[in-house]
């Protein structure tokens, strides 16, 4: 019996959720045949089996999410019991073991009947209790103790009811895949860092302006990459917003390098990619980075690292709509721009000018209101004349 | 009264009662035999409805199942239940089978009654507890009671059954304990299991002679116990047992007769069928070992205070 454990994808990527099985109990499964899609940091990755056989169990239902070295799924591999040579072999760097795995080695769990008929009736999952009996074993207590994961916290039976009172005209959303990241993420933030927000005016013209050329050159840029490498030259000059929080540590990193997080509207949500090195790229450099992420996001395409790693986050919420928000921080960063749709206007001597807002949310512990009035000062400075930031 | 003498006034009541109830055994008559169950009684109905028989266990039997076809109430007492062994054929292959055999043409009213168990130092011929052998025997009826009261009322009950009883004495407690006995008629219905002592924490299951050792047991070590007594063991009230189970979760059987496909076998077999996911422990089993009675550590073979508390506390105890 092979033991098949969700491995560590890399890039310090702990838990993932399951997104979708491939095989069913009973399935006889190639090498190398993809299983299970996991998905992590917002990338979904498909998983392939290791070993041939035939699936014996699948240990969790789609939904869930597993910590890395979890046992996902058992196979009939032939051989008796696991070999460690082979789980070694197989799921290399695996650092995590998390707290069901401690309990039973084969990713059982222990408990006496009633406790396992009071958990389904409390909708418990047992895989996420850890027990304080002998061997591991789930006491009645240990289901009176809350879970430690958020998401594995027992159904209370309010909720409970109001979901019966939900009649069938009406749909009930649960938080999965990708909308549990952003549901998870979003309250994280919120809930952690104080957020305010300032926003500024700014005339577009020039940068309008600026584009046009480009174009006339046959070099054809939107205009998030203006936003970009203006943020980049403005972080420069105030390094306390291109930071990142240390949870554990309750202290922020002032990151050297500029990694810009743009924010992409896909069919399944919300996902921000990554621009590395902003401040090594030219604009045009930028620009088709930016269209190829884009691209990709909304094919699912997107790697791992192209998610991670993000020091400063843009959102341009233009493009759809809108002439004001006030952005919630790409946590754990410690500020947020967004930009808006372009206001087009005629004064009163007849001259059509084009203005946007623009807004800057920062985590107050960490950000003064000054600090963030003065870099988004700046910004208006660089994008009402774009040769100056470009210049840089 | 004590048991012995509750057992003999209502044999005296339904003798009275009834002309065609007959009681025959060794040493009944003249002597009232051996824990005097049956003393006076010939004198005051006669010898030729307080027998004296031979010393011939399958005869005795074997007369009263049929005088019971012949429309007598045959009452026949085996001297020590480890006697009755001898007879085991009259008792599973006619006894037990005659409703059976004969389509419900013939009921076989018949009482069995002998005395069983240990703790008088009887030795190994004289204690033995073999109710598990009748109790898987389709076609038999049999009560064991723990008191007087339900001495007489499952005696007045089984004498009225119409099909065989094994009526199951424990002699330990023949003279342990002095009750009220009501003069007059009550019936302790067959089938069904007493509950002299009621809680919430677990479910002692258990019958005849042990059922007073167990209070004993709960009452000085403050244990919150439902105790059943069961007092038919077949057919066994399932439901009582169950519906206790359901409510604490833990069970321990106590029984005098040997461990291995014992009562508490079935008991345990029942409540794992049919509510094992009422269960936070395992069923524990306290019992007689596996080895024939022994005369000298009589003391050791029957589960006492210690055994059963043991016992107790390890399902009380499983997390």
């Amino acid at each position: 019996m092979y033991g098949f454990k969700l491995p560590d994808i890399g890039e310090g990527v702990t838990e993932g959720e399951i997104v979708k099985w491939h095989v069913v109990e009973g399935d006889t499964v190639k090498k190398d045949q993809d299983m299970v899609e996991i998905m992590t940091d917002k990338v979904t990755v498909k998983i392939p089996s290791p070993v041939e056989g035939r699936v014996s169990k699948i240990m969790f239902p789609e939904g869930q999410v597993v910590q890395v070295g979890t046992v996902l799924l058992q196979i009939d591999d032939g051989s008796s019991a696991p070999a460690p040579a082979n789980e070694k072999r197989e799921t290399p760097a695996v650092h995590n073991e998390p707290a069901v795995q401690q309990q039973a080695p084969s990713g059982a769990v222990t408990a006496s009947p009633a406790v396992r008929r009071i958990s389904r009736e409390k909708g418990i999952n047992l895989a996420q209790v850890k027990g304080t009996g002998p061997g591991g074993r789930i006491t009645l207590e240990d289901l009176e103790r809350p879970v430690e994961k958020p998401q594995s916290v027992p159904v209370p039976q309010t909720v409970r009811a109001q979901e019966k009172q939900v009649s069938s005209a009406d749909e009930l959303i649960e938080m999965r895949g990708l909308r549990r990241l952003i549901f998870d993420k979003m309250t994280k933030s919120k809930q952690t860092m104080p957020h305010f927000t300032v926003m500024e005016e700014i005339d577009v013209s020039s940068m309008i302006e600026s584009r046009e050329k480009l174009r006339e050159k046959g070099i054809s840029v939107s205009f998030t990459p203006f936003f970009v490498k203006a943020s980049v030259v403005a972080l420069k000059k105030h390094p306390y917003l291109n930071a990142v929080y240390n949870e554990d540590r309750k202290n922020y990193t002032i990151r050297k390098q500029y990694n810009i997080g743009i924010a992409i509207d896909t069919p399944d949500g919300l996902t921000v990619a990554v621009v590395s090195d902003a401040d090594r790229k030219s604009l045009v450099e930028v620009s088709a980075e930016i269209a190829d992420l884009a691209d990709r996001a909304r094919k699912g395409q997107l790697k791992l690292k192209e998610v991670q790693g993000s020091t400063f986050t843009v959102t341009n919420v233009g493009t759809i709509g809108g002439i004001m928000s006030t952005p919630i921080i790409n946590y754990p960063e410690v500020a947020i721009l967004g930009v808006h749709r372009i206001i087009s206007s005629v004064d009163g001597s007849g001259k059509e000018t084009r203005k946007m807002f623009i807004s800057l949310s920062c985590d107050h512990r960490l950000i003064d209101g000054a600090e963030a009035a003065r870099f988004i000062t700046d910004i208006k400075g660089y994008l009402e004349n774009p040769i100056v930031f470009l210049a840089q | 009264m004590n048991m012995v003498q509750a057992l003999n006034s209502t044999l005296d009541h339904v003798m009275s009662k009834d002309s065609s109830v007959i009681l025959l055994g060794e040493d009944i008559g003249k002597d009232g035999g051996v824990f005097r169950v049956t003393e006076g009684l010939q004198g005051k109905y006669g010898e030729e409805r307080v027998i004296d028989t031979p010393l011939v266990e399958l005869g005795i039997v074997g007369m009263s199942v049929g005088m019971s076809l012949m429309g007598v109430k045959a009452i026949p007492e085996i001297q020590f239940q480890d006697f009755i062994y001898t007879a085991f054929d009259q008792i599973i292959n006619q006894m037990a089978k005659m409703r059976y055999r004969s389509g419900g043409g013939f009921t076989l009213p018949m009482v069995l009654r002998t005395p069983y168990g240990g703790g008088i130092k009887g030795g190994l011929y004289h204690s033995q507890s073999g109710e598990a052998y009748f109790a898987h025997t389709a076609g038999l009826v049999v009560v064991t009671p723990s008191n007087p009261y339900d001495a007489k009322g499952l005696l007045l009950s089984s004498v009225e059954s119409p099909d065989p009883v094994i009526f199951l004495e424990p002699k330990r407690l023949y003279r342990a304990a002095k009750v009220e006995v009501p003069d007059e008629d009550f019936r302790v219905r067959i089938g069904e299991a007493a509950k002299p002592m009621e809680g919430d924490d677990i479910t002692v299951v258990t019958y005849g002679s042990m059922v007073p050792t167990v209070l004993n047991t709960m009452k000085k070590n403050s244990v919150n116990a439902d105790v059943i007594d069961l007092r038919t063991l077949l057919p066994m009230d399932v439901n009582a047992i169950i519906s206790s189970v359901k409510k604490t979760g833990r069970v321990v059987i106590v029984h005098e007769a040997p461990r291995t496909l014992g009562m508490g076998a079935e008991i345990s077999a029942l409540i794992s069928e049919r509510a094992i996911e009422y269960l936070y422990a395992p069923i524990l089993r306290v019992t007689g070992p596996d080895i024939p009675f022994p005369y000298r550590l009589e003391d050791y073979y029957m589960p006492n205070e210690t055994r059963i508390m043991k016992a107790v506390n390890r399902v009380m105890e499983f997390r």
